[in-house]
């Protein structure tokens, strides 16, 4: 699944986008506002990471990962210094007023797959 | 090569968290490690330079490289962990309400640092703890 389809399935808003990953088909999902659970569980760079979590940690956890793409749930705003971070490494941030329950429904719905864990 | 880099990791500083383990990543990337080899290694820096952040009074990040094996260590100023037991198991965090909302205290950290290196040692004391983890590093270690 494109980044323009997750957009448009969740009524996102582009933040910021990385232009190496504008065509990048991504396969998974892992949804968590618990930073050590990501770190745990996700073993896969073509994951996108949906979360309520709105500060750099998230960005930090995403870069160790080798994650590109971040949705941020319940529509909160980005602070600059996310957005700074996020160009630096090259991602793309996409914001929802959608809750993490309903963004997480809807990309499984349409195709995103869990990771095995 | 004998390489050591030392990263100061302050109390509380949340703004600045991160930093030490994003410059471990780039500095082990440019030795051109694997990808894979490289992520445990950060997931490690990750985890450590937040518990200074989040559970201590202040402390330090090294990372030492030689031609066989990468050490890290994680030095911190206080309080210590009362019972190391019950820190190393899955689950168990002392992180505030504060300190969740901001992402951490899954109670995941140490148990994470322990799983992805080869050798992991944990010692503290009311003076401060410091934990040890190293890899070894083999031909297929390199991408
Ligand atoms: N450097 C430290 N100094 C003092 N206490 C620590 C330190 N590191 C860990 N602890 C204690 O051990 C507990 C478990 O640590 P661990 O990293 O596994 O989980 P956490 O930090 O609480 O949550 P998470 O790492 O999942 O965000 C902590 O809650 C804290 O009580
Ligand atoms: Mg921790």
């Amino acid at each position: 699944m494109k980044v323009s389809k997750i957009v448009e399935l969740i009524d996102g808003k582009i933040i910021t986008q990385n232009p190496d990953n504008h065509d990048k088909e991504y396969l998974k999902a892992f949804a968590c506002d618990l930073m050590s659970d990501c770190l745990a569980f996700v073993d896969d760079d073509n994951c996108i990471l949906i979360t309520g979590l709105i500060n750099e940690q998230a960005l930090r956890t995403a870069e160790i990962l080798d994650i590109d793409c971040i949705v941020f749930a319940r529509g909160k705003k980005l602070h600059d210094n996310m957005v700074n971070l996020a160009k630096i490494n090259r991602m793309t941030l996409i914001t929802t007023q959608y809750t993490l329950f309903e963004v997480s429904g809807i990309l499984y719905q349409t195709g995103l797959k869990a990771l095995k864990i | 090569m004998d390489i050591t880099y030392d990263f100061e990791v302050y109390a509380n500083d949340y703004q600045n968290a991160g930093n030490a383990s994003s410059e471990i990543k780039k500095y082990l990337m440019q030795i051109g490690f694997t990808t894979k080899f490289i992520r445990k290694i950060v997931i490690c820096a990750y985890e450590a330079e937040m518990n200074i952040v989040i559970h201590s009074l202040g402390g330090k990040l090294t990372i030492t490289i030689d031609n066989k094996k990468i050490i890290l260590t994680s030095t911190d100023k206080g309080p210590g962990i009362k019972d190391l037991d019950l820190a190393l198991s899955e689950g168990y965090s002392t992180a505030t309400e504060a300190v969740r909302e901001m992402g951490f205290g899954a109670g995941m950290g140490l148990p994470n640092m322990k799983k992805n290196c080869k050798f992991f040692e944990i010692d503290s004391s009311s003076k401060g703890t410091i934990v040890k983890l190293s890899w070894e590093i083999k031909d297929e270690t390199f991408s």
